[in-house]
């Protein structure tokens, strides 16, 4: 038996629904499914309440709801999308506890709707330091030669270095480059920069929203140190399908979104590429072969990226998604008879199956593959040099997630099998032939479990707990590890709340840097018996305060970091012939205090954020254990973000960074050694560099088109005031033999002068 | 090798962009007596004194003849009970131009030798041992072009021991010393029948000199020899302590032209109260490659 009835001021269309078997005394349980009335589509997040008692709940991904309560008599449905419902709930029958309501499609007729501004909300998760970033806030920020990206995106969260170009990583909270989690779609992605680190790999186009975690993280997504960003392709909703691109100064690209009829199939595809090569091609008509700077410097890149889904039944769902990304760079002179190049890029497939076999319960299956490479060959005279290495990753992932009137429990048991070819080598030298080929392979499994509790309503307490075992295929080593996570918020009156988080996290991969700075060509390497996992525990306390047009929020955070891998470029002898001994193995600290704020005004917006954050390191090798700052122990990052919008047409962007400068290692003191000046030490990383600034600003205009669905122009100046920033010092001793004066200059080398760029963006 | 002609491609992508001079502050600094010794056998002992300067401060005509120090007392002792207090002497022929050299007593194969040093109040000590010489087989070189090469050396191992080995080269046309070559060190393991090792040209100084363009070397291709060079060649096997020291302050030269480059930055000493090296050296007969 059912009914329905109409909301105030609403037209109301319902579904029939049959109800039965709720018992009035003991309490009663209503399970439900919400679909849409003409598709038959599930329809995700719907609200869902008692009108007796106020009590709601919201339906999950796959439009299915539990809601528990003394008495149940009328249940209010509703959708922003979607007509709201009544649905009055029958009690008859006490075994009947499903109920299957259909809604209708909210046609609205009215005028052009402007969004003026919005809040951005910093505390959306038990967890401290995370935070949601949306595409739209992406394509708002300026571009850099023409081309937005979704790093520089999380670059202005505090507790993330705002520096990174020349460097392909990301630094987060004291950690290192390659202590970060990049997964896009399911693909766990390892190498994410394009162009030396001025881009990263993903897809501004195609990028839905990106989640960032700063340490700590749900337990499925606490597999490295520092972070877990986890971007998300956008799905097309029902008329949305579009062709959608963008054409920078050095680089174009073009994204693909459908969806079918029935609404059951839909991806999303892009492609991008540079075309640098192309302006070496047409500056050779003008300029001479031996001054084409583009002619004997070649760099491209190109990436691509999709996903697809479809909705195999009405509680299933299949994705499959794809990433290839390749970059290429080469340099020739003819004067010193060079000719050498490095390429290095990514490859990532996964396969996933999500079902519902009853209500607030998926499973979840999925197998991926990710695989990174780099190479290196160059030719100096007659020696040349060939250097590869590669790693490559398959999962086999399952997971359950189930969802109770207070809990949301997820349970996983993941496979893996890795393999690392850190250097595959062959180098000729004056007729002689030196080769290395080492390759390490490791097994695991990880399991996982993890429990969101609503303890009351305004307290949520998550646990976890991840444990891995990781073997070596070869060597009969095994390293095993147990990766707790506790996060605990209250929200407190007045709208503050206050989280505590405290994980302990272990990484069963390193990033290995030949050099000081991380760049593409880094190796990735399996823990081994001599390489243990590195692993960190994280300690962080937030407090937030929010209002309606304005939040902020504060974090404190200190870490330790166990087995950091340094490499070591002083191997004695014949030691370095095996991969694993080329490295000093230590530990590293870290502490610090991220400040954010937000606000909206009618037609703008402010975001601040500053980061006091201090880093150390020590190895027992070097300085005799003693701690020494860290490369990147910046004390200072503040980033400033304002957003305007001046017209229906215009609206611009202004970012500023402020950085304490990085330090490095500068020699106090300098002897003489057989007529050549040595230098003296006195500790690592002991000067800082000079502080980085840095203001962009970016103005987009919409242009007014019947042919495209969105057309923006978008201008775009980095580095407004042509700061010098330093990348990295170099010294040069000069000497006048016969006037004995001798001269140690030190040169700044930067990277970014003014740079001006347009980019156009389009819909079809 | 292989690490710096990768490195060499990775500065050469970065001095692709904008370079400025800056003033960078000098750190405190306290000013250290800098040993750099050497006693090879059948040769004197020739020890060679300066005080260390702040690094970031110019040497001019008179600063730089600050740093000289040619006014300390030092006593030459060898485990053999011989003993002499060495004496000052000029040598136009190296940088600085004095040394403090032996008279009557010359380094011997198996014999240890102590070094005292008193100077401002200071005490420096150190102690090394010259080692067995190696058996260099053959030196020649290898036509790299028409007109240069480099130089190939076969050396007999130890078959008891490993043989650390210092290798230098002089160039009738551009050196006034030997002096390192590249590589500058090799340890040799008992493993090897016969062990050839690749000898590179390099220039005797790591300063660049604004006279560069008067050199013999200014325009030929770098790291070989030319043909019409007379190269000679010394190979000498040093103690591990010497090896250890020297392996490190050569690591830093060769990384000194790769900012990205991290390798501790530590350079060992064996001079107890001072920086420097103490070294003793067992050469091979020197070999000559004529044109």
């Amino acid at each position: 038996m059912f009914a329905n009835r109409k909301l105030p001021g609403t037209k109301l269309i319902f579904c029939v629904v049959l109800l039965s078997g709720v018992s009035q005394l003991s309490g009663i349980c209503v399970h439900g499914i919400i679909s849409d009335r003409l598709t038959g589509r599930r329809i995700a997040y719907a609200t869902i309440r008692n009108s007796e008692t106020r009590k709601g709940c919201v339906a999950d991904s796959l439009g299915q709801f539990e809601l528990c309560d003394a008495k149940i008599s009328n249940l209010e449905v509703r959708h922003a999308s979607y007509k709201d419902v009544i649905v009055l709930v029958n009690n008859k029958n006490d075994e009947e506890r499903t109920i299957s309501i259909c809604l209708e499609e909210r046609i609205q007729t009215t005028k052009e709707v402007e969004v003026l501004s919005s809040v951005k909300t910093i505390d959306n998760s038990v967890f401290t330091g995370s935070a949601t970033i949306r595409q739209e806030d992406i394509l708002k920020l300026p571009s850099i030669l023409g081309e937005k990206d979704v790093i520089k995106a999380i670059q202005l969260q505090a507790g993330v270095q705002s520096v990174s170009e020349g460097m392909s990583g990301l630094f987060v909270r004291g950690g290192s480059a390659g202590q970060n989690l990049f997964v896009l779609d399911g693909m766990e992605l390892m190498n994410p920069s394009h162009l030396m680190g001025i881009y990263s790999i993903f897809n501004p186009l195609t990028t839905g929203y990106l989640n960032v975690y700063k340490g700590n993280a749900p337990v499925e997504l606490s597999d490295h140190l520092s972070s877990t960003i986890v971007v998300k392709s956008k799905l097309p909703q029902k008329g949305e399908s579009c062709l959608a691109g963008s054409i920078g100064n050095i680089s174009s690209t073009i994204a693909l979104q459908g969806i079918s009829k029935d609404e059951k199939v839909s991806f999303v595809a892009g492609f991008r590429r540079s075309y640098l090569d192309v302006l070496g091609v047409l500056s050779s008509v003008i300029v001479p072969e031996d001054q084409n700077y583009f002619k004997r410097n070649k760099y491209n890149f190109y990436d691509l990226n999709g996903l697809f889904a479809w909705h195999t039944s009405r509680a299933s769902l299949m994705t499959l998604g794809v990433y290839t990304g390749h970059d290429c760079f080469r340099m020739s002179d003819s004067q010193f008879n060079s000719n050498a190049g490095t390429e290095w890029g990514n490859c990532s497939v996964a396969l996933n199956y999500q079902y519902s076999p009853f209500v607030n319960c998926i499973f979840k299956h999925g197998v991926n593959y990710t695989s990174v490479f780099s190479s290196f060959d160059g030719i100096l005279y007659d020696n040349s040099l060939q250097f590869k290495s590669a790693y490559y990753k398959i999962q086999q992932k399952n997971s359950l997630i189930l969802q109770f009137k207070a809990h949301s429990i997820s349970a996983g048991i993941d496979f893996f099998f890795t393999s690392a070819t850190p250097q595959k080598m062959v180098f000729y030298l004056s007729g002689d032939t030196i080769s290395k080929h080492e390759v390490f392979r490791n097994k695991g499994i990880v399991l996982y479990v993890g429990d969101n509790l609503q303890i009351k309503n305004n307290i949520e307490l998550y646990g976890g707990l991840r444990y891995t075992t990781n073997a070596t295929v070869d060597l009969c080593a095994t390293n095993s590890s147990l990766s707790p996570v506790l996060a605990l918020s209250f929200r407190l009156p007045r709208e503050h709340s206050l989280k505590v988080a405290l994980s302990e996290n272990s990484q069963q991969v390193h990033l290995c840097s030949f050099s000081s700075v991380p760049l593409p060509n880094d190796i990735w390497m399996n823990s081994t018996a001599r390489l243990k996992p590195e692993t960190s525990t994280q300690l962080t306390i937030g407090y937030y305060k929010k209002q309606e047009s304005w939040n902020y929020g504060i974090e404190l955070y200190g870490k330790m970091l166990r087995n950091q891998l340094l490499f070591n470029l002083d191997v004695d002898g014949m030691d370095d012939r095996h991969f694993e001994n080329n490295f000093y193995i230590g530990k590293g600290r870290a502490f610090g205090v991220d400040f954010s704020f937000h606000k909206s005004f009618r037609s703008y917006s402010v975001d601040l954020n500053y980061s006091f954050a201090r880093s150390f390191r020590s190895y027992p090798e070097i300085m005799n254990g003693s701690w020494f700052r860290d490369k990147y122990d910046r004390i200072h990052d503040l980033k400033v973000q304002i957003n305007r919008k001046l017209s229906r047409k215009w609206d611009c962007s202004l970012v500023w960074v402020y950085a304490t400068g990085n330090t490095t290692t500068l020699p106090v003191g300098r002897w003489w050694m057989m007529g050549s000046v040595m230098n003296d030490y006195a500790g690592i990383n002991n000067i800082r560099l000079p502080a980085y600034h840095r203001l962009d600003i970016a103005a987009n205009y919409k242009l007014t088109s019947k042919r495209f669905k969105e057309s923006v122009l978008s201008f775009s100046l980095i580095n407004v005031y042509n700061r010098s920033n330093p990348y990295f010092l170099k010294y040069r001793l000069s000497m006048d033999k016969n006037q004995y004066n001798l001269n140690v200059n030190v040169a700044q080398i930067s990277l970014f002068p003014i740079m001006p760029s347009v980019n156009w963006r389009f819909k079809l | 090798m292989s690490r710096h002609f990768f490195f060499l491609f990775i500065c050469c992508v970065c001095l692709e962009g904008c370079t400025s001079y800056i003033d960078i502050q000098q750190p405190p600094y306290d000013q250290k007596i800098a040993v750099d010794g050497w006693i090879e056998s059948g040769d004197y002992a020739r020890i060679y004194l300066t005080l260390s300067s702040p690094y970031l401060t110019q040497y001019d005509s008179t600063s730089i003849r600050a740093s000289l120090l040619n006014y300390a007392k030092v006593t030459l002792t060898s485990s053999q009970g011989d003993s002499e207090i060495l004496t000052l002497m000029n040598d136009n022929s190296a940088f600085p131009p004095f040394v403090y050299k032996s008279i009557n007593m010359m380094g011997e194969e198996g014999v240890s030798y102590q070094l005292t040093i008193e100077a401002n109040g200071h005490v420096l000590t150190s102690t090394t041992t010259i080692p067995k010489a190696p058996t260099l087989m053959e030196v020649c070189i290898d036509h790299q072009t028409d007109s240069s090469g480099i130089v190939k050396a076969s050396i007999l191992p130890d078959c008891q021991d490993t043989l650390l080995l210092l290798l230098q080269t002089k160039s009738i046309k551009a050196d006034k010393n030997f002096h390192p070559c590249i590589p500058q060190l090799a340890k040799i393991g008992n493993g090897f029948s016969i062990y050839a090792v690749d000898l590179y040209r390099t220039s005797e100084t790591n300063i660049a000199s604004s006279t560069s363009q008067q050199e013999f070397y200014y325009r030929w291709p770098e790291l070989q020899f030319a043909l019409q060079d007379t190269v000679l060649i010394k190979i000498g096997s040093v103690d591990k302590t010497s090896y250890k020291v020297l392996n490190s302050i050569f690591q830093d030269q060769n990384d000194r032209k790769n900012p990205f480059a991290f390798n501790g930055n530590v350079i060992e000493t064996n001079i107890t109260g001072g920086i420097g090296h103490w070294t003793g050296v067992a050469n091979a007969p020197i070999k000559t490659i004529m044109p």
